[in-house]
């Protein structure tokens, strides 16, 4: 009897201690910070120049780059305002861009430009897709509109925070989704396709969380971890 | 020397004068069909019907029992043969006969059995002055079950359980997890969400009965006892070693991820929603004259998945819930309706009870038990969610004399909650939750006719929780003394009265008192006419209390310290008929609660709060029959049915539980030496919901928006099950089943807050398991070397 307690305790010790951490370290990249509604603006875009890997609105909202200004840039070729997506194309930017949905998974098979098919459906930015509103751009709009705080809260209970449509790139935005409360983003977990602004290089992208690897218990995420890699 | 011979002679005579007064008599006691002895059963043999003074032996591993009688100048002796999950034996027996072979049929129906939830006295389920509905733990195994939600979703009418975001939600004649307390041996549990246990902590396995008794109980049971109270009676060795062990493999739900890489960013999230469907347990008793230790192992792991809807979400805002609308409007999701994720779990639980019973006036028990489980939910937030339970404590009884009994208890549950990171090892705890409830309680049966029961409990409830004070883990408390006093008289064999009253004083609340009254009618020995009335009470929740957390910026949930504790009162009749083969049961209530806890949302501050209050008066209306009919000794039918009216508020059904439910059950058994078939067919209905839920609409017409109710409308459905279980020697048992047989798979997920409505399932899986009487099996093995 004491030997089979013995093993009993020894069984429970295991199953509470062998949490296997044999994950090998992640190789992708990481947003240098949140963007978004929760920032308190609505359109906060961090920008990225897939060519140079340079970064503006690095730091903080609009330190580089305010709404608006990015449409005559050409040294972006991707942005990120919470879990959406830009490319310097349509309605966000004068460029060249575009994305294209190369289907689930297989990042590593796409290595080279020939490699994509000749069908591609390429995508511009346009204006249909749906952003979160900060809070305090949804009391902007309140007042705007003469409606009535009290009657018009941000957050609704059965459909999530208030949103409003900006610029932005239709195919990425099925990158990532969205659901809640509680909030849950959820990786497609497809191989995106970029075309920079030049129109002449290729990256691939998928997008694997929306937290980064080292993410402390308790935070809310938003810094995401994507892989991105340029096609030869 | 002559004095020594004649000495000696005298006490050879004596001693053949002893012998030949002496009566033996060999009892062999087996199973019928199978024909395998009966361990443990009570033999008792008496001069008199009544059986006092009743001479006892207890079957051996052979089944055998001898017993010693004195010869009397009678024509047979009185005998009665009991062992727990058989039907009872007794019969007389010639006195010339000196040898006796009993065959003893499985209690298929338990009717026999003893029950001690209505009483929190032991006695006769057919002699108990509440209705209680009882689920034999081997039955529970036998039709297949993984899990003891399963098992009472299935087997108890009006019963709910459903997958929620943070586990399962139950609810139970209109009323929910709150409202409905499970004990373990007659104790409390912490460490709940909204009233719900982690339920996976009860391990089947180590479940003696199940003991469902609808209704308030709160004069025994206290606080949350004011819907229903479940009991789970664990097992006690009753056999000199008894070690039974099993597996069970079951299908697995959904392949989410395909060959997991450890370079993977999510590699342990998609290991882990995708481990088997496995379970191992190990139970041993072992009774050594007076002493008796039952230990319980159980390990189990289940793989999570997802549930999908291909229509878009729907909304209906109805003028009946919505006087102020121009018309019905209906809205459609324009988002595709994203899939509900259940979660997989890994979990062990270890029960250890000693018993030390010297004499029939003595009696001591210390148990011990801990509980792990990891939780591994389909959200990809780079957590999952370890729960750990440590339970434990004393119980001794004393007889003084046949005047009364003492009884003393101390009980102590000790629960933690903690986030564990995917991708670090590290972890943080969330939650913990501690009760400790030291009891005193006099029994006594001293005056005739009368079993009383007395008692005084105080219960100690710490909560430690980062949802009270800026996120920071913040402890807050409630204490509570009680005193009851119940008594059941029993004048005659028509009549049972059971009156009782407690009290309750809280620094938070103040002195209350519930009262309750039952009477119990029984022409003669089939019918049972049950009146009941008791008060019910539920002290708020220290949640509901102190509550101050917000989410994310988007909502606050507020307790309130202000909130009173809700009441209700409860009445019942009900009859009853019961014959060898045949029993039913038939009950009508009526459930009024005052000053109800409900949360609900209001705008204040710019945002949508979710608050505590003390709403308003509730009323339940139902019905709820139950029958097992025996109907040849191969087939059993088992039906339960439910119905609740709950009232609506201004036009507003708030409840989200169906009016009908009912369950059903077909078994057939085939017996012969050494072998046993049983098959068990088993289907639960639950029918159509039809609820409001609390919202926003815009109106066009007035170019406004309202707060308002939409309407959802969930299907009624039936799930059905089929075990098929073949014992072999008596020693190995194997099943066979397929859940859900019939591949219900629901396709409506209802919408926002509604989704967790309906049943997780993902259609019909098979399983397979066995188990085996592991010291039969080794004694067998013994012998043949």
């Amino acid at each position: 009897m004491r030997h089979f307690l013995f093993t009993i305790m020894a069984a429970a010790a295991l199953l509470t201690s062998c949490v296997d951490y044999d994950a090998q370290p992640f190789t992708g990249k990481e947003l240098p910070r949140t963007t978004g509604y929760s920032t308190g603006v609505t359109n906060d875009w961090l920008y990225i120049n897939l060519r140079t890997g340079q970064m503006f609105n690095r730091n903080k909202v609009n330190e580089d780059i305010a709404e608006g200004e990015q449409k005559n840039r050409l040294d972006w070729d991707i942005a990120f305002c919470g879990y959406r997506l830009r490319t310097n194309s349509g309605t966000s930017g004068n460029g060249l861009g575009a994305a294209a949905d190369l289907g689930k998974g297989q990042y590593e098979k796409w290595t080279s430009v020939s490699q994509l098919p000749s069908d591609l459906q390429w995508a511009v930015d346009d204006h249909t897709v749906s952003i979160t509103m900060s809070r305090k751009d949804w009391n902007r709009y309140l007042i705007a509109n003469h409606l009535n705080f009290e009657e018009n809260p941000w957050f609704d209970p059965n459909n999530g925070p208030a949103t409003t449509l900006t610029d932005a790139n239709p195919i990425l935005a099925k990158a990532m989704t969205f659901t809640g409360p509680p909030p849950v983003y959820t990786p497609s977990f497809h191989t995106y396709i970029v075309r920079t602004a030049d129109g002449k290089r290729y990256f691939k992208l998928q997008l694997i969380s929306w937290y980064k690897a080292n993410i402390k218990i308790g935070d809310t995420g938003g810094q995401i971890s994507y892989y991105c890699d340029e096609l030869k | 020397m002559q004095k020594k011979i004649i000495l000696l002679i005298l006490f050879c005579f004596a001693c053949s004068i002893n012998v030949l007064a002496e009566h033996k008599v060999k009892v062999t006691v087996v199973e019928k069909g199978t024909q395998h002895p009966l361990v443990g059963a009570l033999v008792s043999f008496s001069t008199n019907k009544e059986l006092t003074h009743a001479i006892k032996a207890v079957t051996d591993t052979d089944g055998k029992a001898l017993l010693i009688l004195e010869k009397e100048d009678i024509a047979h002796y009185f005998y009665k043969i009991s062992v727990t999950g058989y039907v009872p034996i007794t019969d007389i027996l010639p006195l010339a006969e000196k040898e006796l072979k009993v065959e003893m049929s499985e209690d298929v129906m338990y009717i026999n059995g003893a029950v001690v939830t209505g009483s929190r006295t032991e006695r006769p389920v057919k002699l108990s002055p509440i209705t209680t509905q009882v689920l034999g733990g081997k039955a529970l195994v036998d039709a297949g079950y993984s899990d003891l939600q399963h098992a009472l979703q299935q087997e108890t009418p009006g019963m709910n359980i459903q997958k929620v975001g943070f586990g399962n939600e139950i609810s139970m004649q209109g009323l929910d997890a709150r409202h409905v307390l499970f004990l373990q041996d007659g104790e409390r549990m912490t460490g709940d969400m909204a009233g719900n246990l982690d339920y996976e902590r009860f391990n089947l396995h180590a479940i003696d009965r199940v003991e469902i008794v609808k209704g308030a109980s709160s004069t025994l049971y206290g606080s949350r006892a004011s819907g229903a109270v479940i009991n789970l009676i664990s097992k006690k060795a009753t056999k000199p070693l008894d070690i039974q062990a099993g597996m069970r493999w079951a299908q697995r739900n959904e392949r989410n991820y395909k060959n997991p890489q450890p370079k993977d960013f999510l590699y342990m999230f998609e290991k882990n929603s995708d481990r088997p469907n496995l379970q191992a347990w190990v139970s041993a008793g072992m009774k050594q004259g007076a002493f008796t230790s039952q230990t319980d192992v159980l390990y189990s792991e289940s793989d999570a998945f997802y549930m999908y809807q291909s229509e878009h979400d729907k909304k209906v805002y109805t003028k009946e819930a919505n006087p102020f609308l121009p018309h019905d409007i209906t809205l459609t999701g324009a988002a595709e309706r994203s899939p509900m994720g259940i979660e997989g779990t890994e979990h062990i639980s270890v029960a250890q009870k000693f018993y030390y019973e010297p004499s029939d006036k003595l009696s001591l028990q210390v148990y011990g038990s801990m509980f792990f489980l990891n939780s591994y939910d389909l959200i990809q937030d780079m957590t999952f969610s370890q729960s750990r339970d440590f339970m434990a404590g004393m119980k001794a009884r004393y007889d003084v004399k046949n005047w009364f009994s003492v009884n003393l208890s101390l009980h102590g549950d000790f629960y933690d909650r903690f986030k564990r990171h995917e991708r670090i090892d590290e972890r943080k705890k969330v939650y913990k939750s501690r009760i400790l409830e030291p009891r005193l309680t006099l029994t006594s049966t001293y005056f005739a006719g009368h079993s009383m029961i007395f008692g005084v409990e105080h219960t100690t409830d710490d909560l430690t929780s980062d949802r009270f004070v800026n996120r920071k883990m913040t402890t807050r408390s409630l204490h509570e003394t009680e005193y009851f006093l119940q008594d059941e008289w029993t004048p005659n064999d028509h009549w049972m009265l059971s009156t009782g009253v407690r009290t309750n004083f809280s620094k938070a609340f103040g002195f209350m008192w519930m009262p309750k009254i039952a009477v119990k009618f029984s022409p003669d020995n089939h019918w049972a006419i049950r009146a009941n009335y008791s008060m019910g009470y539920r002290a708020p929740s220290i949640k509901e209390l102190f509550f101050n957390w917000d989410h994310l910026g988007m909502f606050q949930i507020r307790g309130s310290e202000e909130l009173k504790p809700e009441k209700n009162n409860y009445f019942s009749i009900g009859a009853e008929y019961s014959k060898d083969r045949f029993f039913i049961n038939v009950n009508a209530y009526g459930n009024f609660f005052r000053k109800k806890i409900e949360g609900i949302w209001h705008i204040y501050d710019m945002q949508y709060n979710f608050e505590y209050i003390n709403l308003s008066s509730q009323r339940m209306l139902g019905v709820e029959a139950l029958l097992k009919w025996r109907m040849t000794d191969n087939f059993t039918l088992n039906a339960t049915y439910s119905y609740v009216n709950v009232s609506k508020q201004n036009g507003i059904q708030v409840n989200t539980t169906s009016p009908h439910a009912a369950t059903g059950s077909l078994d057939y058994v085939f017996s012969r030496p050494n072998y046993r078939l049983k098959t068990i067919f088993s289907a639960s209905l639950m029918g159509e919901k039809k609820f409001d839920v609390q919202d926003r609409v815009w109106v066009e017409e007035h170019k406004k928006s309202y707060d308002a109710y939409f309407r959802c409308t969930l299907p009624a459905y039936v799930l059905c099950n089929l075990a098929v279980v073949q014992t072999f020697y008596n020693k190995v048992k194997v099943t066979l089943g397929v859940d859900n047989i019939f591949n219900h798979v629901p396709h409506t997920l209802g919408s926002g807050i509604t989704m967790f409505n309906v049943p997780a399932t993902c259609g019909a899986r098979g399983y397979m398991q066995l188990e085996f009487l592991v010291d039969d099996i080794v004694k067998s093995l013994k012998r043949k070397k």
